[in-house]
């Protein structure tokens, strides 16, 4: 009796293994986004050949008075452009950088880092969410959002 | 043709019929790109230059995150938009195929957001913070992960992979030609189901079927059968086969009036059904009658009939009334009134009768019982008054019992530094049982101060705690207790702290001229130490001050290896009998939806692998 839902299961096992597995998958090859991170921060350490971000966070307040966008590429081995858009919680750009050169001598750098820091005037009105973006090449690669809120008065 | 050999039949039938009782769900998104990643751990999709077809639009995009547990789909960098002659572009692009729904976001001198797909729906997607998390490195993390370069996914969120190859750890291992990557939610479909053809050495042949149909508010219904053959085990001693069928079925005339009738049947020899009929009034008032069969394995059926009512009068309160009659003029009757007065005062009144048959001699077992409790709190003390009487008319026994019960909440003085609390219950029992008159009370007093962590240096504090309670009640077995407990904690280093707790609990007994008590006292000690998240750990040493003797040491030590691997360990040392008790080893795998552990036990000298999901 057992031998015989032995067999059975065999051929469950084989008509279903038997017609979708491969021994030898296609091998695909790996992607190409280099972007490892982008960041808000407050502050930047700057010790070494690598920018480092301090003070990571989304809230901030009108009392800040500039805020960071840090960025952290991996395996650059051509010349590319960089290019930071802020958006003020009136969906209106606020600032745009331009396209800034990275590896101009297209040399291999295995990481690479780079900022773009926003500063804002007391005299505006900037509490609201603000957005970050971020653009490769001509081609967005990635967005932030973030708080400013207003200072509480203790 | 031998029973025996009817059964493999029987399972080729089943094989043979089941693709057709698994129906194929409708696919609701069909991803093509240069590469797929979908992580099993995680249940989430990264894909780089990705065409998929959303809303009558084709769409290319540079790379795509989804993650199919919270339903978050999200596209971005070159995104091209593609109808007939019509072509958009974008930066981001979020959407939700099942509700036919996306929000097209482009940077340029402001930021401009058009609605896709359809029109009347109101757009509340928004980017969380998973997507942010969401990285083509964290999958490849995941302790497994499928690539390939065309992934469906249904309208039950199953994941299918086409030519997808396995990764284990990491290292790429066996390809598949078609792969179902994930379980799904889940979600019923109408009609009949196979859900399971099973054999096990202890329940045999297990067969396990269902139907479902269900009109979206109007009805629903589902009945499941449950059949084991027990026939082809040895040795097996109960019954050759049994079989089980639910069925519930719930039909909604409209939203205030449903219909239901529920019904189990077990071949062993027992059934029950239940039909019911609900009403709501309006928001205050909702009433149910139902009818009830139930027979038990030898004995006789009964059934009842019930009502049950709530009326939620607002500011005079809320009644509500149960009441139950079941043949041989059995009765379970129930009413209570629960109203909060003044914002603080709190009152509740109910009431029970039940008259139910006791053995096959025609007996009842007649019960009345009854409560009322009142309580106010404020934020200074609570207080509370009960009285509860239960009337056995059968047995002829009275029992009323009032309570008081008086608490001061905690306080703080010297600046928050000292917080102390006392309460107090007193209970009184009354119990008339024919000739027999008994009545008996007792009382409790608590009172506990406590210290915050007082720092006498940077990194050394030490906090306190007494504790005193009195016990006294008429028949003497009056005591009282008090319990002192220090502990004290001093960081040595950073990630390396010792504490030492000290405890010392005793107990007077006082009945007339005789005290009797015991006193423990313990001491124990802890070394923590946690310089990185990578290793964490913990010795600890306890000591009897009394009888001068070590007792027991724990240690419990933690550390982090590679790709989500950690080792665990915990060891526990008898000074006593000079001896390792136990010493437990894991190796633990943390892989998003499910763990994978390796352990060893000593105790009953086991080696588990589990697979436990999260």
């Amino acid at each position: 009796m057992k031998r015989n839902i032995i067999i059975v299961i065999l051929l469950m096992l084989s008509s279903f293994f038997g017609s979708c597995i491969t021994l030898r998958p296609k091998h695909i090859f790996p992607p190409d986004n280099q972007v490892e991170g982008i960041h808000l921060c407050k502050g930047m350490e700057d010790s070494g050949d690598l920018l480092k971000p301090v003070d990571i966070q989304s809230d901030f307040t009108s009392k800040d008075d500039h805020i960071n966008c840090f960025i952290k590429l991996k395996d650059v081995s051509i010349k590319i452009r960089l290019r930071w858009k802020w958006y003020s919680p009136d969906k209106k750009m606020f600032r745009d950088t331009g396209d800034i050169i990275v590896n101009q001598n297209e040399e291999y750098l295995g990481v690479v880092t780079a900022y773009d820091m926003l500063q804002l005037t007391p005299e505006s009105k900037n509490e609201g969410q603000w957005t970050v973006v971020v653009f490769m090449n001509d081609k967005f690669i990635g967005r932030k959002t973030f708080q400013v809120r207003p200072l509480k008065l203790s | 043709m031998s029973k025996q050999k009817k059964i493999p039949l029987i399972l080729i039938f089943f094989f043979v019929l089941s693709p057709f009782l698994l129906a194929s769900e409708k696919i609701l998104i069909n991803l093509e790109g240069n590469y797929l990643a979908y992580s099993y751990d995680y249940r989430q999709i990264y894909g780089e230059n990705v065409k998929f077809e959303f809303s009558l639009y084709e769409v290319s995009c540079q790379y795509i995150k989804i993650d199919v547990a919270s339903r978050t789909f999200y596209a971005y960098g070159n995104i091209v938009l593609k109808k007939e002659n019509e072509i958009i572009s974008g930066d981001e692009f979020l959407f939700d195929p099942k509700k036919n729904i996306g929000k097209l976001i482009s940077y340029k001198e402001g930021v401009e957001i058009k609605k896709i797909g359809d029109e009347g729906s109101e757009i509340a997607l928004s980017k969380n913070n998973i997507l942010d998390e969401l990285s083509l490195s964290k999958i490849k993390k995941s302790f497994i992960y499928f690539t390939g370069k065309l992934f469906q996914i249904n309208k039950n969120f199953e994941i299918y992979g086409f030519n997808v190859g396995l990764y284990l750890e990491g290292i790429e291992s066996i390809g598949f030609k078609k792969f179902k990557l994930s379980g799904g939610f889940h979600q019923r479909r109408n009609g009949i189901s196979l859900n399971r053809i099973w054999y096990t050495r202890s329940q045999g042949i297990i067969g396990r079927l269902s139907y479902l149909y269900e009109k979206e508010k109007k009805i629903n219904t589902i009945t499941q059968l449950n059949y084991e053959e027990h026939s082809v085990l040895k040795d097996y001693s109960g019954l050759k086969r049994q079989i089980d069928v639910m069925s519930s079925t719930t039909i909604n005339f409209n939203e205030n009036l449903n219909l239901g009738l529920t019904g189990n049947y077990n071949s062993g020899g027992l059934w029950n059904t239940r039909l019911w009929l609900n009403k709501k009034w309006s928001n205050k008032v909702n009433t149910q009658v139902d009818v009830l069969y139930n027979k038990p394995i030898n004995l006789q059926g009964e059934a009842w009939v019930g009502f049950q009512s709530n009326i939620n009068a607002n500011k005079f309160g809320n009644i509500s009334f149960v009441g139950k009659y079941g043949i041989q003029n059995q009765v379970l009757s129930n009413i209570s009134y629960r109203n909060t007065f003044l914002k603080k005062i709190n009152f509740l009144l109910s009431s029970s009768y039940s008259k139910v048959k006791i053995g096959r001699n025609g007996d009842y077992s007649k019960i009345f019982s009854g409560g009322i409790n009142l309580s106010y709190s404020s934020r200074i003390f609570n207080l509370s008054t009960d009285y509860y009487l239960n009337y056995d008319l059968f047995g002829d026994q009275l029992l009323s019992q009032p309570q008081l019960r008086l608490g001061l909440n905690p306080f703080n003085f010297f600046g928050g530094l000292l917080s102390a609390s006392i309460y107090n219950i007193f209970i009184y029992n009354n119990l008339n049982k024919g000739e027999i008159h008994e009545d008996n009370y007792s009382n409790n007093t608590v009172f506990n101060l406590s210290t915050k962590p007082i720092f006498v240096q940077k990194s050394f504090s030490l906090n306190f705690n007494i504790a005193l309670e009195q016990f006294v009640e008429k028949e003497g077995r009056n005591f009282t207790s008090g319990g002192f407990i220090v502990n004290a904690n001093k960081g040595l280093i950073k990630g390396v702290s010792v504490g030492g707790l000290y405890n010392i609990q005793s107990r007077r007994k006082t009945k007339s001229w005789l005290i009797e008590g015991t006193t423990s006292q313990n001491l124990s000690a802890v070394l923590k130490v946690n310089p990185s998240k990578r290793l964490n750990g913990w010795v600890s040493f306890s000591f009897d001050p009394k009888n001068s003797t070590w007792r027991q040491s724990f240690v419990d030590v933690s550390i982090e290896l590679f790709r989500n691997w950690k080792f665990h360990s915990l060891l526990n040392y008898d000074f006593i009998l000079k001896k390792i008790n136990n010493v437990d080893l894991y190796i633990i795998r943390e892989a998003g939806q499910f763990q994978l552990r390796f352990v060893w036990r000593s105790l009953s000298k086991q080696f588990m692998v589990e697979l436990v999901p999260r």
